[in-house]
Parts: C-alpha cells; sequence; structure tokens
C-alpha cells in the first residue's frame, strides 16, 4: 500500500477505534481505587495514604462518532476492501466529532484519617475535538455538481477545539455520618494552550442552472498558545520562542483558571445507595499569545470571472481580480482579546445495590456539556471484590447512539502497591475494526491501607460495600 | 459470591483476552484502491454585452451611431484617400535668364581712352518657367536662392546696382544689390552674387499685367580708367535659380488632375461571412471632402461596386450622378468642407449593393481643378494645402438578414493531463436581447487539417432570437441554455487538436418572413459560461 493509503487506514483505524472518551463509567464503579474521587470526590478511598508519581493514573480515549474501520470500508466481488463513501455518507449525522482527550495524573497524594479523606492532585488534561458536519463530508466525496445542485452545503457547525491546562485540586471527602458521605474539590487551573471555535457558520450554494457559487456565513476562532494560530505581530508567539511562552503560561499562571467538583453519596440502606457529583464546574481565562479571529458576515456570489473587465482592459488580469476580490470578502478582524472558556462540566448520577457483602450492581446516568449541546450516557455495571488483592468491574454503556460497549476494570493491590486497569469499552480491543470508540485508563500507585479498627485486621472484602 | 462465581467471572476476563489476542486484522490487507467520482460545478466567466462590445470590439476605429432622438443605431465602415500635394500641383520651375547689356546701352563711347563717369539704367524681365499651365501671380518664399553671376570685358571702373521691384522683403523693401568692379589691367571683371529668398514675397504680374515674369533694374556707373573702349565689350549677368518652394502661391493654377486614386472601405460585419442575405431599410454611402485648396475641385466618382471575396460577386452600384463640386478654400489656414451622400433615392440599387454580405465597397475618384476654367477669380495654395475624401458605408441597422454565415479559425492548443477527467460539460447561458439568432458549430481539426470530433452535428441554436414588435424593435430577451458535453474519448483528443474552426449561422428575428429589426443602443446580450467536471480516479 502506498503511504498515503497506510496513513488513511491507521488514521481510520485509529478514529474508528473510538466513540466517547473519558466518560469514565467504569472507574466510577470502582469507588475504593483512589483515582475515583475524580469523578466522585465523595468516593472515600480505602487506603489511609495515597501517593501518586506520573504513572498513577494515565488515561486515554479517542472517539470517531461517524464511523467504524468495518462501515468505512465495503467488501467488493474480489473480496477486496474499498471506502463505501454512499454507506459512510447515509450513516453521518448533520454533525459528527472526532476526539482526543488524556488526563495524566503528574502527581497525587491522599490522607485519610478521622472521616476525613484529604487529597492533593496534579493533572494535566488535554482534549481535542473536531466536528464535521455530514455535507463536509459528502461534498468531499461527491463534489458539489450532483447532490448539491440547488442544495447548500452546510458547513454550520464545523469546529475545532483544543484544551489543554494543569490542574491543581485540593480534595476533601468527609463521611458526614453513617449513611451521608460529601466531598469536594477546588481546582487552580493553568491554561497552556486552547482553540476555540465560538461560531462557525459556513454554507456554499450552487445554482443549478448557472453553477454560480454563494458562500454565506461567519466564523470566529479564539486562540492561545496555540502556534498555528499566532499572530504574526513583535507581541505574538513565534516558532522560536513558542515552547517557552508555554512554560511559562505553565508555572506562572498566566492563563488562570477555577474549577470545582462536587459529590456526594448517601446509603439508603445496607442494600442500596446513591450519589452524585459534578465534576468541572469553571472556566479559564486565556491571555497568553492571544489571538482571536473573527470574519466578516460574508455573502458573495462567484459566478465566474467578468469578461466585460477583461475585454476593456486587456492588461487586467482576472484571476488577480478574483483574489484580490476574495481577500476583501473573506476579511477577518483579529485581536488578542483575552477570553474565556468553561471546562467540560459533567454530572454523574448513580446507584448501588448490594447482592453481597462482595457483589454490587450499579447504575449510572451521566450528562454533559460541550460547547453548548447536552449529551447523556447510561450504563449499568456490576462489581465485585474477587480476593482481598482483586477487585473487578464490568459494565455495558450506552451513549451518544452507541450501544455496543462492554467496560471492563481490574484493581489489584500487591502489598503497597496499587496497580489498576480499565475501560469502557474492551470491545474495541477484541474488534477494533467494528469499534467507534476506545479507552484505557490504568496507572501505579502507592496506597497504604490502614488496620481495621475493630479486628484489628487489614482491610477485609467487606470494605467493597456501598460506601 | 453465588450469584457471580469467581470461576465464572475469571472465564469471562480469559475469553475477552484470548479473543482480543486471537483477533488478526487480515482485512487490512484487503484493503484496495478505491474510485474518487466527484462531480464538481463551476462557473467560469460572465458578461453582459452592449452594442459597442459587440460590433465594435475588435477594432475601435469602427463607428457606431446612435440617432440621438431614437437611440436607432447604425454601423459606419470608412476608409479615406487624400489629393496630391500642393508641390505636385504648383511646380516654380527653375529661372534661368542670361542678361547682356552692350556699350550703348551702357551710354559708353568708343574711345582711345575713357575719363570721366558715364550712368546708365537697363531694366529687364526674368521669365518664371511653371509647369502644367500654371500661372503664378505671387508667391511667398519658403526657400529659395537666386544666383547672379556677373562678367564684364569693359576695361573700367563699374558701380553695378541691381534692383529687384518683383521681390520685397518682409518689411516691403526691395531687394537691391550692388557690385563694385576696380579695374586692376585684366578682364573679364567677375563678381557673383546670391540672394536668399526665403522669407521674401514676389510679385510676378509685373504690376498686374501679366504673370510669371519677374522685373530687375540693372544701373551702372562707369568711371574711365584711361583704357580704351572698343564697343565690343561685353556686360553680362547669368541668373539662375535654386531649391525653389513656397509658402503660397497666387495665380491660375489651371484645369489640372489633383487626384486620381482608387479606395475601398473594409466592411468589417462582413468580414468572416461566407454567405447569406443581408437587406437594410436606408443604406447610404457619405463622402466627406475637406479641401484647403483656394480653388474649386470636381471630384468624379467612378466604378463603384461591392465585392464579395468569397463568392467573387460584384455588383456595380448606379449612380445618378457621379460628380461632387467640392467648395474652395475661403482662405489661407482655411478649409472647406463638402458632403455627398449616395442613398436610395439617388442610386439605383444601394440596397442590393449591401445585400450579398461584400467585404469591401470599392471606388475611385478622379479631381479635377477649376473645372469652370479661369473665373478671374485667383487660386491660391500653400505647402500643406490638400483635400481628403472620407468614404464613410452607414448601415442604419434597420433591416433583416438570414442564412448570414460566419466561420472563424482559431489556433488551440492543449497539453493538460486529462488523466483524472471523464467528462466535462460545458454550459452556455445566452440571455439575448438582440433580435438575432446565433447558431453554431465547432469542428476540431489537427495539424493536417482532419477532423478529429466535432461539436454539433448541425447548427444548433445557441442564441434564440428577441422578439420583436410591429415597429422591429425588441419586446423581450430570450435566454438559450446549451450544454456542450465531451466525454472521455474527446477528452483525450483534446491533445491533438490544432486548430477549431468556428461555424456560425446567423438570422435576425422572423428573418424569412422579411420582418425587418431595428437595433438600439439599450440592447444587452448577457452570457454565462459555466463547465461541470466529472473527475475519475482513485486512492
Amino acid at each position: 500500500m502506498s503511504k498515503i493509503k497506510i496513513t488513511f487506514v491507521l488514521i481510520s483505524l485509529f478514529s474508528s477505534m473510538c466513540v466517547f472518551s473519558q466518560k469514565n463509567f467504569t472507574l466510577y464503579n470502582m469507588k475504593s481505587t483512589p483515582q475515583a474521587i475524580s469523578v466522585n470526590p465523595s468516593f472515600m478511598p480505602k487506603a489511609k495514604l495515597y501517593i501518586s508519581l506520573p504513572i498513577g493514573m494515565v488515561d486515554f480515549g479517542v472517539t470517531n462518532s461517524a464511523f467504524s474501520f468495518n462501515t468505512l470500508f465495503k467488501k467488493r466481488a474480489d473480496d477486496s476492501l474499498a471506502i463505501d463513501a454512499k454507506g459512510v455518507i447515509e450513516g453521518l449525522k448533520p454533525l459528527n466529532y472526532f476526539s482526543v482527550e488524556t488526563n495524566n495524573e503528574l502527581f497525587g497524594l491522599g490522607i485519610k484519617f478521622k472521616g476525613l479523606y484529604l487529597s492533593f492532585n496534579t493533572t494535566l488534561k488535554s482534549r481535542f475535538n473536531f466536528v464535521y458536519p455530514k455535507d463536509l463530508i459528502q461534498f468531499a466525496f461527491e463534489g458539489n455538481g450532483k447532490n448539491f445542485l440547488d442544495k447548500r452545503v452546510s458547513l454550520d457547525g464545523l469546529s475545532i477545539n483544543l484544551n489543554t491546562y494543569v490542574e491543581y485540586a485540593f480534595g476533601a471527602t468527609k463521611e458526614i455520618n453513617d449513611k451521608l458521605t460529601v466531598g469536594g474539590r477546588l481546582k487552580i487551573i493553568s491554561g497552556l494552550a486552547n482553540i476555540s471555535t465560538k461560531k462557525t457558520e459556513l454554507g456554499i450554494y450552487t445554482d443549478p442552472t448557472t453553477f454560480a457559487l454563494t458562500i454565506d456565513g461567519s466564523a470566529e476562532i479564539n486562540s492561545s498558545n496555540s502556534l498555528f494560530f499566532a499572530l504574526d505581530t513583535n507581541n505574538s508567539a513565534t516558532s522560536n520562542n513558542f515552547p517557552n511562552t508555554v512554560k511559562s503560561s505553565l508555572f506562572k499562571f498566566v492563563n488562570k483558571g477555577v474549577g470545582i467538583d462536587l459529590g456526594g453519596t448517601y446509603k439508603l440502606n445496607d442494600k442500596l445507595a446513591v450519589n452524585a457529583s459534578i465534576i468541572d464546574l469553571g472556566s479559564i481565562s486565556w491571555k497568553s499569545n492571544v489571538s482571536n479571529l473573527k470574519t466578516n458576515d460574508i455573502n458573495y456570489t462567484f459566478d465566474g470571472i467578468d469578461l466585460n473587465q477583461f475585454l476593456n482592459d486587456t492588461t487586467a488580469k482576472p484571476l488577480g481580480r478574483l483574489t484580490d476580490t476574495l481577500v476583501k470578502v473573506f476579511d477577518y478582524e483579529q485581536n488578542t482579546t483575552k477570553y474565556s472558556t468553561s471546562l467540560n462540566t459533567k454530572i454523574y448520577l448513580g446507584a448501588n445495590y448490594n447482592f453481597t457483602k462482595s457483589v454490587n450492581a450499579g447504575a449510572l446516568l451521566f450528562n454533559e456539556f460541550i460547547g453548548g449541546k447536552y449529551r447523556a450516557g447510561f450504563s449499568l455495571s456490576m462489581n465485585t471484590m474477587l480476593k482481598r488483592w482483586l477487585v473487578a468491574s464490568m459494565s455495558y454503556t450506552m451513549y451518544n447512539g452507541s450501544f455496543s460497549n462492554i467496560g471492563l476494570g481490574l484493581s489489584m493491590n500487591a502489598g503497597p502497591v496499587q496497580f489498576y486497569i480499565l475501560s469502557d469499552n474492551v470491545l474495541s480491543f477484541i474488534n477494533p475494526l467494528n469499534a467507534r470508540n476506545a479507552h484505557l485508563c490504568g496507572g501505579i500507585s502507592i496506597a497504604i491501607k490502614g488496620r481495621n479498627k475493630k479486628a484489628g485486621e487489614k482491610a477485609t472484602e467487606t470494605e467493597i460495600k456501598v460506601q | 459470591m453465588k450469584i457471580f462465581s469467581k470461576r465464572v467471572l475469571s472465564f469471562v476476563c480469559t475469553s475477552l483476552l484470548v479473543l482480543s489476542s486471537c483477533k488478526k486484522y487480515e482485512d487490512l490487507k484487503k484493503i484496495s484502491s478505491t474510485a474518487w467520482n466527484p462531480n464538481l460545478a463551476v462557473p467560469l466567466a460572465h458578461a453582459i454585452f452592449d452594442v459597442y462590445d459587440i460590433l465594435a470590439a475588435t477594432d475601435s476605429s469602427d463607428l457606431i451611431i446612435i440617432d440621438p432622438n431614437s437611440g436607432e443605431i447604425g454601423l459606419i465602415y470608412s476608409s479615406e484617400i487624400g489629393s496630391f500635394g500642393s508641390t505636385e500641383i504648383v511646380d516654380l520651375g527653375n529661372i534661368v535668364e542670361n542678361i547682356s547689356i552692350n556699350t550703348i546701352n551702357l551710354n559708353i563711347p568708343t574711345t582711345p581712352a575713357l575719363f570721366g563717369t558715364i550712368n546708365s539704367s537697363n531694366p529687364q524681365i526674368i521669365q518664371l518657367n511653371t509647369a502644367n499651365g500654371v500661372e503664378v501671380h505671387k508667391v511667398l518664399f519658403k526657400t529659395g536662392t537666386l544666383n547672379l553671376h556677373f562678367e564684364s570685358s569693359v576695361q573700367q571702373n563699374l558701380d553695378v546696382t541691381i534692383t529687384f521691384p518683383s521681390l520685397l522683403d518682409a518689411n516691403g523693401n526691395q531687394i537691391v544689390r550692388t557690385i563694385n568692379a576696380i579695374y586692376s589691367g585684366t578682364v573679364p571683371q567677375v563678381a557673383d552674387l546670391q540672394i536668399e529668398l526665403t522669407g521674401l514675397s514676389g510679385d510676378f504680374t509685373l504690376s498686374n499685367t501679366t504673370f510669371n515674369q519677374m522685373e530687375i533694374d540693372v544701373e551702372t556707373t562707369i568711371t574711365g580708367t584711361g583704357q580704351p573702349v572698343f564697343g565690343a565689350e561685353t556686360f553680362n549677368f547669368n541668373v539662375t535659380s535654386s531649391n525653389f518652394s513656397f509658402e503660397n502661391v497666387i495665380g491660375y493654377f489651371g484645369q489640372q488632375n489633383v487626384a486620381q486614386q482608387a479606395d475601398s472601405v473594409l466592411i468589417k460585419i462582413f468580414q468572416n461571412a461566407t454567405d447569406g442575405v443581408f437587406e437594410l431599410q436606408n443604406p447610404k454611402i457619405d463622402f466627406f471632402i475637406d479641401n484647403s485648396f483656394g480653388f474649386p475641385v470636381d471630384i468624379q466618382l467612378n466604378n463603384l461596386k461591392s465585392i464579395n471575396v468569397n463568392t467573387n460577386q460584384i455588383v456595380p452600384l448606379g449612380l445618378n450622378n457621379n460628380i461632387i463640386n467640392v467648395n474652395p478654400s475661403t482662405g489661407f489656414g482655411q478649409s472647406a468642407n463638402t458632403n455627398f451622400q449616395l442613398n436610395t433615392s439617388n442610386t439605383t440599387n444601394l440596397s442590393a449593393v449591401i445585400s450579398p454580405t461584400p467585404k469591401y465597397f470599392f471606388y475611385e475618384i478622379d479631381a479635377t481643378a477649376n473645372p469652370q476654367g479661369n473665373t478671374g477669380i485667383p487660386n491660391f495654395i500653400e505647402d500643406d494645402s490638400k483635400f481628403t475624401l472620407r468614404a464613410e458605408v452607414n448601415m442604419p441597422l434597420d433591416g433583416f438578414a438570414y442564412g448570414f454565415t460566419i466561420s472563424d479559425t482559431v489556433d488551440f492548443e492543449f497539453n493538460q493531463n486529462t488523466d483524472l477527467i471523464e467528462s466535462i460539460m460545458f454550459r452556455l447561458i445566452a440571455d439575448n436581447g438582440f433580435p438575432v439568432q446565433l447558431g453554431t458549430q465547432l469542428r476540431a481539426v489537427d495539424a493536417n487539417g482532419n477532423t478529429v470530433f466535432t461539436i454539433f452535428d448541425m447548427p444548433e441554436n445557441v442564441v434564440e432570437p428577441a422578439p420583436v414588435n410591429a415597429n422591429g424593435i425588441v419586446s423581450a430577451s430570450r435566454q438559450k441554455i446549451t450544454d456542450i458535453n465531451l466525454n472521455d474519448v474527446q477528452i483525450n483528443q483534446l491533445k491533438d487538436v490544432k486548430k477549431l474552426i468556428i461555424y456560425g449561422e446567423a438570422s435576425t428575428t422572423e428573418s424569412q418572413n422579411g420582418v425587418y429589426v431595428k437595433f438600439f443602443d439599450y440592447y444587452k446580450f448577457g452570457l454565462k459560461v459555466a463547465m461541470q467536471v466529472q473527475g475519475s480516479t482513485s486512492f
């Protein structure tokens, strides 16, 4: 295969492995792991002391909402595979997205005493999201001469968003009484880089008779510490000093942000408990190397070169004139005004039922707001402590139109060393060609458990019970 | 753990891992090229043409006239010819005169030794040798020189004063020259004089009594030296001229021919026409003469005819009167205009002369000065005097045409890679506000003139004629969309095409029914060209 083809296949594979990233349905139900406080700060870890280094939590997920490898390619009569353009297009929604999200805990420390768990976590978070309209893909495959005659190619909603920041989270989890546990985390955020598409309303209309092309709409993109959009002025970042400016942003908190996580768990009885959390409620103010681009309102019709101009002035260069016109039409404003972006706020609503001392089932409703759009997911899980040192969790999740997501999580302790690995969709590893999402989260950390006060023994399997 | 045994969970986990590890990616090896066939539709060009763009775009020297009241337009094609130059009409010729004065006229007696002083006066006439019967009365010289060579065998001292009463300087003073010859013992005594004529005026009428003659007065004073006078001594002047030219001349220049030329008017609207009928209601041929000669001229028009070079059809124009009386200039620096029009009233077949879509209108002129002879009114001419005759074929666009065929050949070169193109469709959208229909056909030929392919087997109407009302005025425009399709074979053949032969056939609205149509300056023709390309590639 040619390099282009290999590249295309890899991108297809990579993108087709993903759907929903970092919702952490499975982690939510592994409440005893110290990392679970990242999805609900009211989850009280078993460990009295928790220390995490950069490999304490590595969380990675990719998503392509539109198609998997198997829906992208179609088998032909000779058993070869070719891109099924028609099938892909038919399977697209008006807006589709591809996103990559990583969370890497750089440092974590947690101490539990007298029913209070205090924690401090430093986490590098990055999320890239590319939203592409169905018409964009259809236009690329078909051109404008077939189905787009007398129909607007809608690029409304086409956007690219990138948000990378380091959060310093100070958390506290407190058992209020036997039934209620609450927790919260205050996050001080240092923004590293951001691209934020505030508005994209673009369209191309082709007149069915004259083929005149009418372009309409407008776009607005903000960016900070993004070299691609950097201003070419004396005050802007350049390729030479760009890394330094980003590093400076990191430690000087140039792009300040604040966020909070809140959570609560309430035991209704010995069998049943409910819990809820709101994660990443806050915003970041971007100030360093800001470049905001805003196009004029565009409404321009190109109906070919004006022959009158060309004939009346033989020295005229029609393409040059056209270029000048397009430059004026697509003129844009550029400024360095600071701007704010909100964090991707997530809301978890869950319930757990204990079948035995070591087995419980969970139900979880996930809610998320991305760019003002609401997305929801629902997960059912079964969680068990197989051994004192081994905890497992399985989940089934429906999210964003995908109904084939089987999650699996394992947490193992070898002395003070805790190892865990989980995924919200293990099928993406079993059958990656048919998956549209992938998620993997894992890490090694130090988790020192305390003695059971009543029995004077180490924590037993009863600790997996509903908290 | 009753509901879910640890063994079951272990089995599930193990199975998943095994399945995962066993999954092969054989499908990746099956990926082959995928056809990509985008279809792109783009506009190429647009324009709105008016009558100027259509009828005069090729040559700005063509003239479109507009009736200021109605806006009705016509076409004018013209050519210009001129008369002979002024020096060809009036040639002052040269002066070659020998003046010989004997001792008797010098009042000196025959004697062994002459003493004392003796005076004499001898007026002389010099003849101007003009050509073509030109009678010169007065001349203002532009250039010229009179050369006087004096030679005498008289052995006395001589004082000679030469006066030219006919030559005046700018201040009105007569030109006078003197020769002082002191006898030194040898004869002949010789002297040379030159008179620069630039800026001098000459009167050659001897006080309005004649023409072409100039007077010279020779006065001599002879002082005796004691030498003998034999009576046979000579006293001669040789007068010649050189480099004569004039600023102006007054006189009578005779009935000479002042112009004899032939010319033709290229009627560009028919330049590429090969056939057709073209009838105008009121064609005209105008002659505009601009005359700065100070004498009347008659121009005789001869051999007027139209020529269709394609069919060799020649249609002579019948005239009721072929003489144009050209007015003379009224004074120096002035010119007089004379207009003469040939139209359907004073010709027998002017409409028929235009009908065969001729490429040229041909005519000859023969111009004669002073057709009435010498009327006593002096002629005048200046060095830059001339007359010009501009012939204009004036075609008010009021009539009809059909079968008006035109063809043109244009060079073509196409070396682009067409592998990615499966087909191309060119779309012409003609919004026609002119009462003209245009059918066209295009033939692509190779370097040897062999047809590679044709666009339209028969001429296809790409422009529909706009309808007209009872007065021949367009009442609405008509749109016609024409798609020209090139398939993959023709696209691949484009590289072999070296010339495009474009054939067109035009006719006016309802021309076959003899409907007359008119053209106005507000008529417009809109053209849009678009292209739809079907691509074909794989990746």
